[in-house]
């Protein structure tokens, strides 16, 4: 059986979104993408830094980030990510269908008082 | 996405090694840095160490979740999936156990029947090339019908033809076997050989299991005493003894050395005949069959069966030519035996045997027809089975459409309901791959038992497992893919139409689904009748009279002939047996005699007798007869009617003596006593017999009861060298069984005995035929009920969930669950009745077919015309009730309840799948209206009017976004939107005349609106008659607003009056009166009002608050207030924080009217703290100077 429970499918669509959002201005490694996202939520958002590599495997997977391993600044190894061009359309996609989810549940919790 | 980034990606994936350390370089590179980011904000070393793993989380956790999604990211759904299916099939034991019977009977089935075909069309031979491998038969000159080969024809074609490389001859025949050293019942018995060219096994050219095959070298004719076993035959009498090559055995008394075993498998080339145990050398003939000194001479009337090898190269038609060809040379040499004599080659792998016997195109014809039944059963299986997971899809309807508005991917979906299927399908496909293997077994059941083993030896081998387990995969693709991909193509529109009220037309189950159960119902009963009859036939057989005794007789047979006897060492043997077997102190009388009852085989005879009536040409009247010694009569248990039994005295010599059955005497003699009359054998000109006896009619088989007539000849005039021991026995006939082996081993240590039995082992075997056609029908029959069961529990399952929102409606309008479950059975029943009666017609002309084969029971037996229906009907009825009974559990509030989260979470879905572009034009403007935009609402209900008119809810919301817009508009503006809002409403009204909605919309639009924009009172009132006349309650109330927005007050409270008192029982009716007082200050009338209410309901939350809001308005009754509005709060069940700071508030006015200003700002306080924007608490606690 499963070892730990997984994320709701809504929570784990908001990860993917969030790593899309914070790769489309530059490629980054998977630190910078968690800072990035703190940063871009001035904080409020703060996701468990942790979850996002298997995250970022699936965007992989579905082909809408690549990575290659280069050097930083401090001249160390780190495996950077980029935004494909499918994963920018993804982009776009999923924060329409971000946008059309939440309206749909404000008019579900705003409904009937 | 890039196919190729994808495989890379994946490829890499594979290289678990390297991605496992590049994982733990990644993680360690992010702690690192983390670290070293808390470091620059001041944290010590250590603890930014342990804070970046606390803000990375479980590492292990990570790492995990990392390798899962490596390679096995489609593994984990996969597993998520089957778990899920498990534990819904778990859920559901009957539909699982349904599923998994019908299947794998209906998969199993298939793989039967092909593992007959397979063996029979495509029989394996374990020889080299078997595609070369044919038969030759002579053709008749006028007839041209096939025949057997003489030994010299036979000769030339092998010798002399080159038509072949080779050819082989093989005569089958019965041989006493014994193996010394052993007497067991394997060691001494009868057996079944072919005595074969000696070139048989060079020509095959097998590898044998043990041993060396004899070959044409080996010895001269004559002097080749060598045996192949079969493989079976060595296992059962050898103990598959590895030494076996040299073992001597005798056949038919005479030393044979066995040289080797034939390969597992290899019964022979025949595919219709004995199994052959063993082979000897046709140059041994005058041993095996006795006395055949001419079979290796001759042309025409021969007796050999052939296999030939074809010329490396040549096809069956030039190999055929070049035989006929031969054909001719030969019909030119011996014209006397061979003119116009042709040739037949056929193929030895399809049918192998004298086509005049079996035709080959029958074969196909009958496999392939075998295949299509099973298959049409099997698809008829597939159906139900999809139309119940469809049913059950439909169930989960709902589910699909939230998974697919949450983006669920198709694919995802469809996979897993392929998955479940596929899950559900594992128990049927495991019975399924078991049941060809049970093949031997059902054969072994089904076939009678003879003498010699028969058989299609449909052994199942890798062909019959992988077709079976193809069919499986098809069915499951078959039952499982077409209802996923249905069922994920979950229907939107449909789903919110249900939301918007409307009762969805029930669909009738498909005519041609209702047609197929009807079928199989039908072809059941019959099925079932049939097996019925034979069933309770069996059971009337056993106390038939068969005119002899059915206890304590045993029977054993010799054959002398076989071992060489002549009639004088014969007849010795049969009286020094007979001697010491009725000197045994268990035997009460024993004689000889042949046919005995239950044999296989019986004998006929010609009688011919002066005067006697007959059909014949040769004035002879046939009938059965046996060969019996005297005593026959008394140790089998026949009645002699009149006359005597034979005696010693009636002896070769003496005048023939002829003992009668009733019948035949009746026939021979019709009016005259059959004692003493005479009459000649076998013809006219036969010798002369006179009768001495006459016997009770007896059936020797039980096949065949048309004719008891039978005739008993004396052996001693009559000598046979093959007979049977019938011996009465005390006890047991199976305690004197090995007595009597005994007795003969004496007399003959070589001399083997078959055909060991006692009367009670004969009828069942005897019986054996309508036994399997009583297990045939009967398995059948059930298969058939079952999948008709099934499909009928589909039939209704899918109507009811198809209905179910209709049911739920009917029943939250006052049907009882009763009325809906009996009208969701009616359908199921009527199919359930038609199906039912059409196979009792059916079945009523079947029993007619069978009133043959059916012993002492009329075939219209009673019992099974009343019991199988009755029975059936039962199944019936279980199969609709019990999908029935969901409907009767049915809750409908929460299954309308459901209906509406469902279709609310579907929007989303909905715009992005363009399933309707009005709808979602219109569902992007509730969006917007609930986001307050009112001018992209309208935008957007405009565009969903436009694009699909007629829907009374687009018109109506219309009209609330340009009200909504008039609101902020600016005059000029007013006026032109004001315009716009009548209209829509009156068009929502006129689509929905009987909405409530739209006429209050209406209505409250005349009231509000000035004159310019279509309002007045004149029409309000028109419109709130109209609403009254709908729906009388909202009439009331809206008739109340109306009055005092006319400033009529008195005709308000008379229209609020009426309203609680039409609707006593409502609390809100109540509440509206109430507050009219209260906001008049009439509160005593006020108090009245609840206080009435409060009498029938003491605990109607709102009613109980109305008296703390009347003492706080008034002043009045302020304990009374305080108690109130303290029970209120205990009240509400759930955290309603708007309602509890309202009831807070009015504790603070409660308090301010008592002067207690503490309490105020308390109470105040609580109500602001509970709602922050409590405009009315927050002012009051800034007047009392609080906060």
């Amino acid at each position: 059986m499963s070892r730990h429970p997984q994320e709701p499918d809504a929570l784990r669509g908001s990860i993917d979104l969030l790593i899309l959002k914070a790769l489309s201005l530059e490629p980054m490694h998977g630190w910078g993408i968690g800072l990035r996202i703190n940063q871009i939520s001035s904080g409020r958002l703060d996701v468990n830094q942790g979850s996002l590599y298997p995250a970022l495997q699936r965007l992989e997977h579905n082909g809408w980030v690549e990575s290659d391993w280069q050097s930083t600044e401090n001249n160390r190894r780190a495996r950077y990510y980029t935004l494909t061009k499918a994963g920018r359309k993804a982009l776009g996609d999923e924060v329409e269908r971000w946008k059309r989810f939440a309206e749909t549940m404000a008019l579900v919790l705003e409904s009937g008082r | 996405m890039s196919l190729i980034k994808a495989l890379r990606a994946r490829a890499r994936s594979l290289f678990g090694g390297v991605a496992e350390s590049r994982m733990e370089e990644e993680f360690q590179f992010h702690l690192e840095m983390e670290a070293a980011r808390l470091v620059r904000e001041g944290v010590g070393r250590d603890e930014a160490h342990r804070r970046a793993r606390v803000a990375f989380g479980g590492l292990d956790r990570h790492r995990e979740e990392m390798r899962d999604g490596r390679g096995a990211r489609w593994f984990g759904d996969f597993r998520a999936d089957v778990r899920y299916a498990m534990r819904a099939m778990l859920r559901r034991p009957g539909f699982t156990v349904a599923t998994a019977v019908t299947l794998g009977l209906g998969v199993g089935l298939s793989g039967i029947v092909f593992g007959y075909v397979n063996s029979l069309l495509f029989r394996p031979i374990p020889a080299r090339a078997p595609a070369e491998l044919v038969s030759l038969f002579r053709t008749e000159a006028r007839s041209g019908n096939p025949r057997q080969l003489g030994y010299e024809d036979y000769l030339d074609y092998r010798n002399r033809s080159g038509a072949f490389a080779d050819v082989a001859g093989f005569d089958g025949t019965p041989l006493n076997l014994v193996v010394p050293g052993a007497r067991s019942d394997a060691a001494a018995d009868l057996i079944w050989a072919e005595m074969v060219t000696e070139n048989y096994f060079t020509l095959l050219d097998m590898r044998p299991a043990a041993g060396r095959f004899f070959a044409a070298a080996d010895a001269p004719q004559g002097a080749n005493a060598f045996a192949v076993l079969s493989y079976e035959a060595w296992r059962k009498r050898f103990g598959g003894d590895p030494n076996i090559a040299g073992r001597v055995v005798r056949v038919n008394g005479t030393p044979f050395t066995i040289v080797a075993v034939a390969p597992s498998g290899f019964r022979g080339m025949r595919t219709f005949g004995f199994w052959p145990e063993m082979w000897v050398p046709i140059g041994m003939h005058l041993v095996a069959r006795p006395g055949s000194t001419a079979l290796l001479t001759g042309r025409g009337g021969g007796s050999l069966m052939t296999v030939a090898r074809m010329n490396p190269g040549w096809e069956r038609r030039r190999t055929e030519l070049a035989a006929q060809t031969f054909a001719k040379q030969l019909a030119t040499a011996y014209p006397e035996s061979n003119a116009e004599t042709g040739a037949l080659v056929i193929p030895a792998k399809v049918g192998f045997d004298n086509p005049a016997f079996v035709k080959p195109g029958v074969l196909v014809l009958a496999s392939a027809l075998g295949i299509f039944a099973s298959l049409v059963t099997l698809l008829i299986i597939c159906a139900n089975l999809a139309n119940l997971q469809l049913a059950r899809a439909a169930e989960r309807g709902q589910e699909m459409a939230i998974r697919l508005s949450l983006g669920g991917a198709r694919a995802r979906l469809v996979r897993q309901l392929l998955t479940e299927s596929a899950v559900l399908a594992i128990p049927g496909v495991l019975i399924a791959l078991a049941m060809p293997s049970l093949t031997p077994m059902l054969e072994s059941s089904f076939v009678p038992k003879l003498q010699f083993q028969v058989g299609f030896q449909a052994t199942p081998d890798l062909t019959v497992m992988l077709f079976t387990g193809g069919v499986a995969l098809f069915a499951v693709a078959l039952f499982g893919l077409v209802p996923a991909l249905r069922a994920s193509r979950t229907d939107l529109r449909h789903a919110m139409s249900n939301t918007a009220g409307s009762v969805g037309g029930a669909r009738r189950p498909s005519r041609l689904r209702g047609m197929l159960v009807v079928s199989q119902l039908a072809l059941s009963v019959i099925l079932l009748v049939g097996g019925a009859l034979f069933v309770r036939s069996l059971i009337a057989a056993r106390s038939m009279d068969f005119g002899f005794d059915l206890t304590s007789r045993a029977f054993m047979s010799v054959n002398l002939g076989l071992q060489g006897y002549d009639e004088a060492r014969g007849r010795k043997f049969y009286d020094d047996v007979i001697a010491r077997v009725r000197s045994l102190p268990d035997v009460v009388s024993a004689s000889w005699g042949f046919p005995v009852p239950f044999d296989t085989y019986g004998r006929g005879i010609g009688l011919y007798v002066e005067g006697a009536k007959t059909n014949s040409r040769d004035g002879t009247i046939g009938t059965e007869v046996s060969y019996v010694a005297e005593g026959f009569l008394d140790a089998l248990g026949l009645r002699l009617q009149a006359g005597r039994d034979f005696a010693i005295a009636d002896s070769a010599g003496t005048p023939r003596v002829l003992i009668v059955s009733r019948e035949l005497a009746t026939r021979l003699w019709p009016s005259v006593d059959p004692i003493g009359r005479r009459g000649r054998l076998g013809a006219a000109d036969g010798p002369e017999f006179t009768v001495i006896g006459v016997v009770g009619d007896a059936r020797f088989t039980v096949f065949d009861f048309s004719t008891t007539t039978r005739a008993y000849l004396s052996m001693r005039q009559r000598y046979r060298d093959s007979e049977t021991l019938v011996v009465h026995t005390r006890g047991a006939p199976s305690a004197v069984i090995p007595r009597l082996e005994r007795i003969v081993a004496e007399a003959d240590p070589t001399l083997p005995v078959f055909g060991i039995t006692t009367i009670e082992e004969g009828l069942d075997s005897g019986l054996a035929a309508s036994r399997t056609a009583a297990r045939i029908a009967g398995f059948f029959g059930l298969l058939g009920l079952l999948i008709a069961a099934v499909g009928l529990y589909a039939v209704v399952a899918s109507s009811v969930t198809e209905r179910t929102r209709e049911m739920g409606v009917r029943m939250a309008l006052g049907a009882t669950p009763r009325d809906a479950m009996r009208q969701a059975m009616v359908g199921g029943v009527r199919l359930g009745v038609i199906g039912l009666a059409i196979g009792l017609v059916g079945a009523v002309a079947v029993s007619r077919l069978l009133a043959g084969l059916l012993f002492g029971l009329s075939p219209s037996d009673p019992v099974t015309f009343v019991g199988v229906p009755i029975a059936l009907g039962l199944i019936v009825l279980l199969a609709t009730y019990l999908p029935a009974r969901r409907v009767a559990r049915l809750d409908p509030v929460a299954a309308l309840r459901t209906l509406v989260i469902a279709a609310l979470l579907v929007l989303p879905r909905m715009t992005n799948a363009q399933v309707d572009a009005g709808r979602t034009a219109f569902d992007r403007g509730r969006a917007a209206f609930t986001a307050r935009k009112f001018d992209d609402a309208a935008k957007h209900f405009e565009d969903a009017v436009k694009r699909e008119p007629g829907v009374a809810d687009y018109h109506l919301w219309l009209g609330h976004a340009y009200t909504r817009q008039l609101k902020g508009a600016n005059f000029i503006r007013q006026g032109i939107i004001g315009r716009k809002i009548g209209p829509e409403y009156d068009r929502a009204v006129a689509l929905a005349p009987t909405s409530v909605e739209a006429a209050e919309a209406r209505l409250e639009f005349y009231m509000e609106a000035p004159g310019i924009a279509g309002g007045g009172m004149d029409h309000a009132r028109a419109e709130l008659e109209r609403l009254t006349t709908i729906n009388r309650y909202r009439g009331l109330t809206w008739r109340g607003r109306l009055e005092m927005k006319a400033n009529r007050p008195d005709k308000a409270e008379e229209a609020y009056r009426a309203l609680s008192d039409a609707f006593p029982d409502s609390g809100a009716a109540v509440v509206v009166l109430a507050t009219f007082y209260q906001d008049r200050a009439r509160f005593s009338d006020a108090f009245a009002a609840i206080d009435a209410r409060l009498e029938k309901a003491p605990d109607d939350t709102n009613v109980v608050y109305q008296v703390g809001r009347a003492a706080a308005l008034s002043g009045q009754q302020l304990d009374r207030g305080e108690r109130a509005l303290r029970r209120f709060l205990a009240m509400l069940g759930v955290k309603d924080s708007v309602s509890q700071s309202n009831a807070h508030w009015r504790l603070g006015m409660i308090g301010e009217k008592r002067a207690d200003m503490s309490m105020a700002r308390a109470e105040y306080q609580r109500a602001i703290d509970l709602n922050p924007a409590h405009e009315a608490a927050g002012a009051a606690l800034k007047r009392l100077g609080g906060r």
